[in-house]
């Protein structure tokens, strides 16, 4: 008990709030683009309206598209909401709307999952219990500023970043990675006439030095941010790496986001001491909070603030544990995939699969050949090819079209360059096959065949 | 420790950054893709070439034609010609690539193709109603028809039913207000007069499209200098991509539809067989447009034309691929044997024998196209066509 109260003092010290609210700003912003992208590229019809299928996460079958007009909408909500996250307006209100629309959003079609739109939910997730609108924003004017708040603010958001990283690394502890250099070899390939690989692309030895570093990189760079002498050197790096992953990569908003969230590991006074925001110590709203451990949850009886915490600290947890969940499956995760999602598995393979599915009617003498295009956009049908649980998923929806039918495919997949093999088992009649939690005894091994190593100077 | 600690971090930035401490970068590599991409790029225009022939033969042919309507045997060297210009054109299909490719779809994308040939967008009832209508006679008005009206499909209608119906539904105003029963007694002479028109603007429409090929800033030049100067593919990996794009007819077009439709083991196909969703539906030519398909295809992969063919089998043996690059060269092969076996019959012909021959050629198809789908986009990195230019990670 008194271990715990120990525990409960550390998180609730208070800290120099000045990094949240720059955090704050930065977010907002990157949300504020992330959502102007939508619109710009047209996404919002080609994700949410074009497609006549969408492929559900399981335990959220619920959720379901809205029409046309309400996810432009939704869309514009995104948008307003962004905008006062990032002044500090209405704060609250503006982060719980944003992570609830935006994590609707993300949770419409499998499909469309990226890791850093889930980090981007868990960050604004976290946020909800913050008062940032009035540190550095507009909230302060309506309300007070904040220049203190509990250390577990910071120390949430740290956590969560850290395991993008941490876990990020680990996903390249494989013989592809660090032994055959693939992916990178493929990728570097064909990106040898591009600035800066076209520095290094003729060097026999890149993709393997690349690999190693990207794996170290991800191991040791929070600790390096972490820790004061090094942290100016470590952050030039982050941003040269990402810099480069986004010159590369068709990653998206990625590497600013990453760029963004390596801001937790700074000082918690940073922006005052760096960006000259000292005056909001001296003078303004603020300075009668200083010192009083001002922050979420005070007003709050004992029992109520344990229980928020204890509900937090749930979710820090589940943070380290359900990335570790793929350990529990035999075999290659980044083949059959089971745990691979939320698992921080960043740009770790390169995977392409052929889908074909061979429907048997009653009354019907030939085995009908149905294409995935018959239902998908290309983009739904090249995500769905390498994923065992969506091929299911669209099985049983082909079943339904053909009542009483079997449904069985011809999938197969090339992983990391690898001759293409069958993922799934062709004699397995899917429409009466589940997709659960439990290992999938329908997913085939992956062939014990290396991946290719292609020859530089080419 | 703090120095040996920064050093490591900027040992990591360095290798991170790939400096060379200062010196002359070597050369850029990624020669072989952009030979690779500018030879295939040559290979659609020299077919560009083929197909103009072609066409140009196929005017004389239909303006005889047009001069004599009644004449069976000039109707049947028009109907000839139209058959080796649409072979020639079915070469093209696997190379819809920069003007050829839809605007949202393709780099450089103008929707040229289908204004020369629009299938699967046909539709024969609405050429009976240009038929009525003649408007055909003005050819520089016609050609702002919609494209179900023009080109080589319209054209295949034209040349080929004898009917005195129409294609358009009993209830339809073509046959309610008496307009088609007006021009009955007339219907060879429109219709050649029709043909001759539709030969005027495929004339234009391909002298458009290797317009768009050529020139200093036409889209050959831009594949050849792609990354090294052209507005459209920063890249020689961009220009690799489109190319490959094209390829992917052969999976979705030729075998899913071309293929699978007849064979009665498309979902399309309520009772099997189907010969009635096969592509040419007046000149009974399916089988050859496939075989047509196949070795356009090979074409490409092989980027055969030059002294030295520079194709993507080319570049994979360039990438110590060999073993790949024989399996593709294989299995199309074999593709490309199962439609010549299956001669030039026609699909009805096909089917009465037995559904197995469309079957077989299916499956060889789907072979190579499985290969095509995973282990050469992998190894290439390439990206599958229209994926939505989404993000990734």
């Amino acid at each position: 008990m008194l271990r715990w109260r120990t525990i409960e003092e550390k998180l609730e010290r208070p800290v120099d709030a000045s990094s949240l609210g720059v955090f704050r700003v930065l977010f907002g912003v990157v949300a504020l683009i992330g959502a102007l992208r939508f619109f710009a590229n047209g996404w919002i019809d080609r994700f949410f309206v074009q497609p006549t299928y969408f492929f559900q996460y399981w335990g959220f079958e619920w959720v379901q598209p809205l029409s046309e007009p309400a996810m432009y909408a939704a869309f514009g909500v995104l948008v307003i909401s962004a905008l006062l996250i990032t002044v500090g307006l209405f704060y609250r209100f503006a982060i719980a709307i944003y992570f609830v629309v935006f994590t609707y959003v993300e949770l419409i079609d499998v499909t469309n999952y990226l890791n850093h739109y889930y980090l981007v939910s868990l960050l604004a997730f976290w946020m909800c219990f913050m008062p940032l609108g009035r540190v550095h924003g507009m909230d302060a004017r309506l309300r007070g500023a904040l220049t203190r708040l509990p250390r577990w603010m910071l120390g949430s958001l740290q956590l969560q970043v850290a395991c993008v990283y941490v876990f990020a690394a680990l996903a390249k502890v494989s013989g592809d990675w660090l032994l055959a250099a693939q992916p990178l070899d493929l990728w570097l390939s064909a990106r040898a006439d591009a600035f800066p690989v076209s520095w290094i692309a003729g060097i026999d030895w890149a993709p393997i030095a690349m690999s190693w570093a990207g794996f170290l990189f991800d191991l040791t760079i929070v600790f390096w941010l972490s820790w004061r002498r090094t942290r100016a050197v470590a952050y030039a790096v982050l941003l040269a790496f990402h810099w480069m992953t986004h010159l590369l990569f068709d990653i998206g908003m990625f590497p600013l986001i990453m760029s963004v969230a390596a801001t937790v590991f700074f000082d918690a006074s940073w922006p005052r001491r760096w960006l000259a925001l000292r005056r909001s110590r001296g003078h303004g709203h603020g300075h009668g909070h200083e010192g009083q451990g001002h922050g979420h949850g005070q007003g709050l009886p004992r029992w109520a603030r344990l229980a928020v915490g204890g509900a937090l600290a749930t979710v820090a947890l589940a943070q380290v544990v359900v990335p570790l969940r793929s350990h529990l499956y035999e075999g290659d995760v980044l083949w059959h995939e089971q745990g691979m999602r939320w698992s921080w598995r960043v740009l770790c393979r390169e995977k392409a699969g052929s889908v074909s599915y061979r429907v048997r009617t009653p009354g019907r003498a030939t085995e009908m050949r149905v294409p995935p295009s018959r239902y998908l956009t290309a983009h739904q049908e090249r995500q769905m090819a390498g994923q065992p649980d969506l091929i299911v998923q669209l099985a049983h929806h082909i079943a339904e079209e053909f009542p009483g039918s079997e449904v069985r495919v011809d999938a197969v997949v090339s992983l990391n360059g690898r001759p293409p093999a069958r993922l799934v088992d062709p004699e397995v009649d899917l429409a009466q096959t589940q997709a659960g939690l439990s290992a999938a005894s329908w997913i085939l091994p992956r062939p014990e065949t290396q991946p290719p190593r292609l020859a530089r100077n080419r | 420790m703090t120095r040996s600690l920064s050093s490591t971090v900027c040992l990591l930035a360095c290798v991170l950054m790939s400096c060379d401490s200062g010196t002359t970068p070597p050369d850029p590599t990624g020669a072989a893709r952009l030979e690779a991409a500018g030879a295939m790029a040559q290979v659609v225009r020299a077919r560009l070439d083929d197909a103009t022939t072609a066409v140009s033969a196929l005017t004389t042919a239909v303006d005889a034609w047009a001069a004599a309507p009644t004449d069976a045997s000039l109707r049947t060297a028009a109907q000839d010609q139209w058959l080796a210009t649409m072979l020639a054109w079915q070469h093209l299909e696997p190379m819809q690539v920069g003007p050829a490719a839809a605007m949202d779809l393709g780099v450089g994308g103008q929707d040229l193709r289908d204004r020369i040939y629009s299938w699967p967008i046909v539709n024969a009832c609405r050429v009976d109603q240009e038929l009525a209508e003649g408007a055909y006679t003005d050819a520089d008005a016609f050609a702002a028809e919609a494209i179900n009206v023009l080109g080589l499909d319209a054209l295949e209608y034209l040349l080929f039913v004898d009917s005195t119906t129409n294609a358009c539904a009993p209830n339809s105003s073509l046959n309610l207000d008496g307009s088609w029963d007006a021009i009955v007694a007339e219907l060879p002479t429109r219709r050649a007069a029709y043909a001759a028109t539709l030969t005027t603007l495929l004339n234009r429409d391909l002298a458009t499209l290797r317009a768009a090929w050529d020139g200093t800033d036409g889209f050959l030049l831009e594949v050849q200098s792609a990354g090294t100067g052209s507005a459209l593919f920063s890249s020689a990996q961009d220009a690799l991509n489109a190319i490959s794009d094209a390829l992917f007819y052969v999976d979705k077009e030729t075998k899913d539809m071309k293929v699978a439709g007849p064979a009665g083991i498309s979902p399309d196909c309520l009772t099997a067989p189907c010969p009635e969703l096969r592509e040419s539906q007046y000149a009974n030519a399916s089988i050859r447009f496939v075989h047509a398909n196949l070795l356009g295809t090979q074409e490409m992969m092989l980027g055969a034309g030059g002294a030295e063919p520079r194709g993507f089998l080319w570049l994979l043996e360039e990438l110590d691929q060999a073993a790949l690059a024989a399996e593709l060269r294989t299995t199309l092969q074999a593709a490309i044997d199962q439609a010549a076996a299956l001669g030039e019959r026609t699909v009805e012909e096909v089917l009465a024998e037995s559904a197995t021959g469309l079957m077989a050629l299916y499956e060889a198809i789907r072979v190579f196209t499985e290969l095509l789908k995973t282990q050469f986009v992998t190894v290439l990195d390439l990206d599958l066509p229209n994926r939505a230019e989404g993000d990734d990670d």
